[in-house]
């Protein structure tokens, strides 16, 4: 075996596989089942030139509980005197194995082609065509049904397939060699996808919460202690070439075109169901799930792209979450999650507040591994899951516009003035001044400044120097599309730390549980608008002198001067779902008088809420500006 | 499982065959071999650089229609600057983008920063190069600067004038190359396409996952619009511009590496010739499995590590030694709760993880990063808050940096000064506190890069009066400086026996100290003015007196009415029997066979009377008797469950004696040392629900008490017992603002689990059995004058409860003893 440069291997406790050793010269793959009942043979003669062929096939071969799996692993057209053609040569060593386990009961998997299509159909691509039109799905049976072969079983998996007893009109060396039982299954696309889909049993979970995405990502990361690489624990997987290009043709691009033509409000089509089932069970090869999320409260639904956690292994190249139905023309990205302290915070900040299509955050400290391989904004480390996914998603828009924003961090340099910006913002179009910036530049900034996020372009100014995009792979890949734009926004540590998971402070929640105070998750709206209000006006102005105290030093003495002062005021600490940011709530007579932001980007900014009528838009702001109080007023 | 055997399955088909469609995935040949200084430029790709003048412009013109021009710039700095590699150049250009009608459109002064990076090639001999190069030797060009301009709404022709406006010391010319839109038109696209080589191909794809023959059509459509071409100036060489060949190493392969001088470091707990790891391993114990991976070196022959595990209490100690013989080994070992300190001889880092369960942070408990600020000539300021009419309790760490022997001129801090400012920012008081240079074995830089040893903290403690608005710190050297504080009313609240285990409730330990936050903290991490620090617990210190049994135990008597027992409790296996304790330390006897007892008394002491304790389950009516050294001294019944019972005085030496007595009845002796198994008769007094007082007269700058609660046995819920001290002259103002090297908690609340898994037995008090002691300490420091005081004990619900308190004190002490001239005769006391 070892001369002819195969390896035999023995899978699942169950099959013999037949495996050429590297490097390969494409003289196929085999499984043999010694504990098969009948004897059905599978065949893929072309898998290379019908995409989706092996997929079905070795679902066929599971679920026929076949006795053997043929597989051609070389272009049809590798060679050019054809010996790589299966179909054609019988010195192969493809046809010898048909030969040898070949019992008049054959099933061979093909699906079209351009070519088959205008044989049997007589279509051509049209210029303006991307996708090839296809008929429908054709069993060709050579002289009888091949015995293993149960057509009622076969509808199970494909709705319809037409019948024909006569030879396909292609060359078949397999079937000119056999004398009866032996059907060529030519499958449209579709077909493939519902064979593939159905023969598989697992479904896409939806979870559906309460919690808003930016609220489930906040906790998910705080939880993720081991869902991201961390630094040197080596356990970032380099990813291979093929495997990128399996999750490229198998799960992101089909994923895009669902999330591309579903809404967020109407429950997915059957076919974007089915489709999604087998986006979900290539995935699950890679060890990734494709998994659903829907707010409650508005609706919202997301598609998540996430390594399983008991995946083995476990590879850490990173999530994708995909807004369902209306969203804006942004993607947003993070590509060193722990390494530059709350980009990750600011990026899922960014991906709600924008309302961006996609967010993409890598999986991998940039330090986990020794070799630096899992820095995925490194221009060395191009084949990444991080980087392949952005072209993917922009090479599918095509001309269609989009702007990347790669949330990133700035802290301390010697010699150099500071910058007062909270964010600097590079732009790939060497675009210096804000009123020059076109349109989605604009609507980020506006968003920015609505937040109270101050910022500057980075145009060649001393504060701004060294933060241009260089060698960025993300970035130079932009080189490739068409109407898409690139901004790296550089988060200070002041705006970086307004942006800190609240309930990641173990400070905070000692003080608060040491006085006994209680503290709560709860969704903010919801804690307003269900609990009786009373003006802010009828707070001692000490004690919020005393609040605003506390903010700034975040001392327990100042609490516990808070407690002593005022005894007849309560207090609570929400720490709300949906921004993860914590809050003072302060009560007056069991009536909430005041609110104030644990940790607020600036400590004089204020709202005002009406204390009859609260105006959910007003507190919608508040939340997004990390504010530092929020007032209850008459008619505000 | 179906489907995860499915998956496997299928993997592996689908990875192999796109492992087979993918062929062309290869390294260039010319990055497999090692290349020599005098082929680099043949593997270099040249390039023209223009060299800009201070004063004369350099002008270019742009033919082409595009979104944006691109510049990228090199400064060519000294040979003897070349070696600065972690250094920043700064340099800034001019440029003006002139229109067509000679109208100044845009006109600004960029500023770059650019460093001068060194790279390995990791496929050959891991030679360090630069990336850039000029045949001119005397001249290095650092890494690449670069810059767009944006031109999409500007009409070409255009033209862009540059200029060098200021740079660096050490810097001897800028070098630029200019790049203008270069799009191929819609109908020439499929033949440039064709005509372009592999590598020209892969240049124009740079950034792709993709080999540029199998992107899709558009993308490459967008590649061949989205081209760049390189523009030479106008004018003429040498008169109007100077030019050079830069030559440039290619890094687009993995091969390529930035380098690093120190290498990642693998996660987990470091150690070296000096610094120590610690685990932490939770109450209940756990098998652990930890794995030891040698930083950078194969381990030398005889190179050992040292495991030393901390039990609970002082006789819990385990030391193990391993010979290393492997660079990444793992072994697993299971230990009680307690800690592990880890030795090493050389660099190790160690990743523990519980081989049972599912906590992966279940040894790292005794861990924890921590920001510190550093002082040096600027304030660093903390703002204070108080209680109404109480002095603040104020604490400050101080740890400074191993100086670097190797650099002349570093100067480390003795002191750091302090000040007390009041609202107005006047100072109230000022003064300094001297630095430890004792160097950790635990505590380090959370950097890998940073080797350098840190201090122990030196900690002082104030009680701060209510004018002190604000505590600064400055010093002539940087110094690490964590403040805490506390509510002054706050009671020093510990769970017991959790408060022993860092492992169990870590969320819901309620800590003595909480950390205080620097004016302007957000502004002072920004600036680099902190840097975190790894602290780790540290291990007990077993103190050689204490071991030796070098101490005497002073029992504390409640005031007032109390009523007191004796009670049986376990002793620590390995502790020596005092000979002051002789009388206290009780042996198993065996039954119904002749055994040889040692029998021992304080030196010069002739003889004792030994007292012997049963213990049964029942109070049936049973028979015993004993006979020692051949003569039956004592022939008995006894009707309780528990007893005791006094022998005639014997000679100090070896005696005979045989108990017959029935099986199930344990008895205990005393005088004779500590057997296998060996119990302490201690003296316990009944807790009462308006509780006890103490009276302590504190004559040391810091005394321990050692205290115990002895829970009913009855008791299944957590018991909550608080505990004041309190100056015995009612004097409220008796401690000073300080600074003291120790703080007194003058309010305790201990909150304990009972332990009714030992249950131990009640002299005298009718079968009654309380659960083992939750031990707990009360120090009182040298921030507390010496005097009286007095330590109430008030349980905070109604529970039944006996409690011991003593003082240990450490040292050999001179006996005395008086003795009655008269002849004891064996008596039962039944």
């Amino acid at each position: 075996m070892s001369e002819l440069n195969y390896q035999l291997l023995r899978v699942n406790q169950r099959y013999l596989f037949l495996r050429e050793k590297r490097p390969s010269r494409g003289w196929g793959m085999y499984v043999f089942d010694p504990q098969s009942p009948g004897n059905l043979l599978i065949e893929a003669p072309a898998p290379l030139e019908e995409r989706g062929t092996l997929e079905a096939a070795t679902r066929l071969f599971e679920n026929k509980h076949a006795r053997g799996l043929a597989i051609a692993n070389a272009r049809r057209s590798a060679n050019a005197d054809g010996s790589a053609d299966v179909l054609r040569n019988p010195q192969s060593f493809y046809h010898q194995f048909h030969r040898i386990l070949s019992r008049r009961d054959v099933l061979q998997v093909r699906a079209y082609t351009a070519e088959k299509v205008r044989i049997l159909a007589g279509l051509r691509r049209d210029q303006t065509q991307i996708v090839l039109p296809e008929p429908e799905s054709h069993l060709w049976v050579h002289e009888s049904l091949p015995p293993s072969v149960d057509l009622n079983a076969l509808k199970t998996l494909i709705d319809t397939f037409e019948l024909d007893w006569n030879d396909a009109p292609f060359v078949n060396l397999q079937r000119d060699v056999t004398q009866e039982g032996f059907a060529e299954l030519i499958l449209n696309r579709a077909d493939l996808r519902r064979l593939v889909a159905r023969s598989l049993t697992q479904t896409v979970p939806v979870t559906n919460s309460q919690q808003r995405i930016d609220g489930h990502l906040l906790q998910w990361l705080l939880h993720s202690k081991g869902n991201i690489a961390e630094r040197g624990s080596n356990l970032y997987q380099i990813p291979e070439i093929w495997e990128l290009m399996f999750l490229d043709e198998e799960v992101l691009t089909p994923l895009w075109h669902i999330i591309e033509r579903e809404q967020a409000h109407k429950p997915l089509s059957e076919e974007s169901m089915a489709e999604l089932q087998h986006v979900n069970a290539a995935a699950s090869i890679l060890g990734y799930q494709v998994l659903q999320y829907r707010h409650i409260g508005s609706g919202n639904k997301y598609i998540i792209l996430a390594e399983r956690e008991d995946a083995a292994p476990r590879r850490y190249w990173g999530t994708l979450i995909f807004r369902l139905g209306e969203a804006r023309d942004y993607m947003v990205q993070v590509p060193r999650p722990f390494y530059e302290t709350s980009s990750f915070e600011l990026g899922v900040s960014l991906f709600e507040r924008m309302n961006a299509k996609v967010l993409l955050i890598a999986g991998a400290h940039p330090l986990s591994n020794a070799d630096g391989a899992a820095d995925v904004a490194n221009i060395s480390q191009t084949a990444s899951m991080f980087t392949l996914s952005q072209q993917v998603i922009l090479r599918e828009l095509q001309e269609a516009p989009l702007m990347v924003l790669q949330s990133r961090a700035y802290g301390y340099r010697e010699h150099n003035t500071g910058s007062h910006a909270d964010i600097l913002i590079a732009l790939r179009n060497g675009e210096k001044e804000p009123r020059d910036a076109d349109e989605l530049t604009q609507y980020l900034l506006s968003t920015l400044h609505e937040d109270q996020l101050t910022y500057k372009l980075v145009n060649g100014s001393k504060e701004t120097a060294g933060y241009e995009i260089t060698g960025n792979p993300q970035a130079i890949s932009l080189n490739a599309t068409r109407n898409k734009t690139f901004a790296l926004l550089w988060g200070s540590p002041q705006a970086r730390a307004s942006f800190r998971q609240q309930s990641e402070k173990r400070q905070e929640s000692a003080h608060f549980r040491v006085l006994g105070i209680e503290s709560s998750e709860a969704d903010l709206k919801q804690v307003i608008n269900r609990q009786k209000r009373i003006k802010s006006s009828s707070l001692p102005s000490a004690l919020i002198d005393k609040v605003q105290e506390y903010q700034r030093d975040q001392n327990i003495v100042t609490l516990r001067a808070l407690q002593k002062r005022w005894p007849r005021v309560r207090y609570h600490r929400f720490i709300d779902l949906d921004s993860q940011q914590s809050y003072l709530a302060v009560y007056k007579s069991s009536r909430l008088a005041l609110l104030a932001n644990l940790n607020p980007r600036a400590p004089d900014t204020a709202f005002s809420l009406s204390e009859s009528t609260p105006d959910p838009k007003q507190l919608r702001r508040f939340v997004d500006a990390r504010a530092a109080l929020l007032y209850f007023e008459e008619g505000a | 499982m179906r489907i995860v055997g499915r998956s496997v399955f299928a993997l592996l088909i689908l990875l192999t065959i796109y492992g087979v469609y993918q062929t062309s995935w290869q390294f260039p040949a010319w990055l497999t071999g090692s290349f020599v200084s005098d082929t680099l430029i043949e593997k270099a790709r040249p390039t023209t650089v223009y060299l800009l003048d201070k004063k004369q412009w350099t002008e270019f013109i742009i033919t082409t229609q595009g979104e944006r021009l691109k510049l990228l710039s090199h400064a060519g700095i000294t040979k003897s600057a070349k070696n600065e590699h972690n250094k920043v150049w700064t340099y800034a250009l001019e440029y003006q983008l002139i229109d067509d009608s000679g109208e100044i459109i845009e006109h600004r002064t960029y500023h770059h920063r650019a460093k001068l990076v060194l790279y390995q090639d990791d496929l050959t001999d891991h030679t360090l190069r630069h990336r850039y190069f000029y045949l001119e030797d005397d001249i290095t060009p650092i890494n690449a600067a670069t810059f767009t301009i944006n031109t999409s709404k500007s009409i070409a022709p255009l033209r862009l004038r540059l200029r060098l406006v200021e740079a660096m010391e050490d810097i001897i010319d800028v070098g630029v190359r200019v790049y203008q839109p270069d799009p191929i038109p819609q109908d020439r696209m499929g033949v440039t396409w064709t005509r372009l080589s592999h590598p020209q191909r892969e240049r124009l794809a740079r950034g792709m996952i993709y080999e540029p023959e199998q992107l899709r059509e558009h993308e490459i459509q967008g590649l061949l619009l989205n081209r760049f071409a390189p523009l030479g100036p106008q004018g003429v060489r040498d008169i109007d511009y100077q030019d050079r060949t830069l030559y440039i190493l290619t890094l687009e392969d993995e091969s390529w590496q930035e380098f690093q001088a120190d290498s990642i470091r693998p996660n987990g707990i470091y150690t070296d010739d000096w610094i120590r790891g610690i685990i932490t391993t939770p109450e209940q114990g756990a098998r652990a499995k930890i794995q030891f991976i040698a930083l950078d070196r194969i381990p030398a022959r005889n190179e050992k590590i040292i495991l030393r595990w901390y039990g609970r209490n002082l006789y819990q100690h385990q030391e193990e030694i391993l010979s290393v013989d492997h660079p990444e080994f793992t072994l697993e070992r299971h230990y009680q709760g307690g800690m592990v300190e880890i030795i090493t001889e050389h660099p190790f880092v160690i990743q523990a993880e519980n081989a049972q369960q599912d906590d992966p942070d279940a040894f790292y408990a005794g861990r924890f990063h921590l920001r510190s600020f550093t002082s040096e000539q600027t304030n660093l300021e903390y703002h204070i808050d108080h209680l109404n009419n109480y002095a603040t309790p104020f604490r400050v760490d101080l740890r400074i940096l191993e100086p670097d022997h190797s650099l002349q001129g570093t100067h480390t801090a003795q002191y750091v000064h302090y000040e007390f400012a009041d609202q107005t920012g006047k100072t109230l008081r000022k003064g300094q506190l001297a630095v430890n240079t004792d160097w950790s074995h635990y505590d380090h830089h959370s950097h890998d890069q940073d080797h350098n040893r840190i201090s122990e903290a030196a900690r002082y403690y104030f009680a701060l009066p209510k004018n002190v608005h604000s505590v600064r710190f400055f010093s002539d050297a940087p110094v690490y400086v964590n403040t805490y504080t506390r509510p002054a009313d706050l009671p020093r609240k510990l769970y017991l026996p959790e408060h022993r285990y860092p492992n169990t409730q870590r969320d819901s330990v309620h800590p003595a100290w909480f950390l205080l936050r620097p004016t302007h903290v957000n502004k002072r991490i920004a600036a680099d003015q902190s840097t975190v620090l790894v602290i780790q617990s540290r291990p007990p210190k077993r103190n050689p007196a204490l071991l030796a049994g070098q101490y005497r135990l002073h029992n504390l008597y409640p005031q007032g009415d109390w009523l007191s027992r004796y009670i049986i409790q376990p002793r620590e296996t390995g502790a020596v029997v005092r000979d002051t304790g002789r009388a206290s330390v009780f042996r198993t006897l065996s039954t119904n066979q002749s055994q040889q007892l040692n029998i021992k008394s304080a030196p010069g002491v002739p003889s004792v009377a030994p007292r012997l304790i049963y213990i049964r389950d029942n109070a049936n009516s049973a028979n015993f008797s004993i006979k020692l050294d051949s003569t039956v001294i004592l022939n008995a019944e006894i009707v309780n469950k528990v007893g005791e019972l006094t022998l005639p005085r014997l000679k100090t030496g070896v005696h005979s004696l045989t108990l017959e007595s029935p099986e199930d009845i344990q008895w205990l002796i005393n005088y004779s040392g500590s057997g296998e198994k060996s119990f302490l008769k201690r003296m316990v007094y009944r807790l009462p629900s308006q509780g006890l007082t103490f009276e302590y007269h504190k004559q040391l700058d810091e005394v321990v008490l050692s205290a115990q609660l002895f829970l009913s046995a009855s008791q299944d819920e957590r018991a909550r017992l608080a505990v004041f001290i309190e100056d015995a002259t009612r004097s409220k103002t008796f401690r000073s603002p300080g600074p003291y090297h120790h703080w007194t908690f003058l309010h305790y609340i201990h909150d304990v689990k009972p332990d009714q898994a030992n249950l131990l037995t009640v002299l005298h008090a009718r079968g009654e059995q309380v659960g083992d002691g939750q031990r707990f300490f009360i120090p009182l420091g040298s921030d507390l004058p010496n005097g009286k005081y007095l330590i109430h004990f008030h349980p905070l619900a109604d529970f039944e409860s006996y409690l011991s308190l003593y003082q240990l004190e450490l040292g050999t002490f001179d006996l005395r003893y008086f003795f009655a001239d008269k002849v004891s005769h064996p008596h039962a006391e039944i």
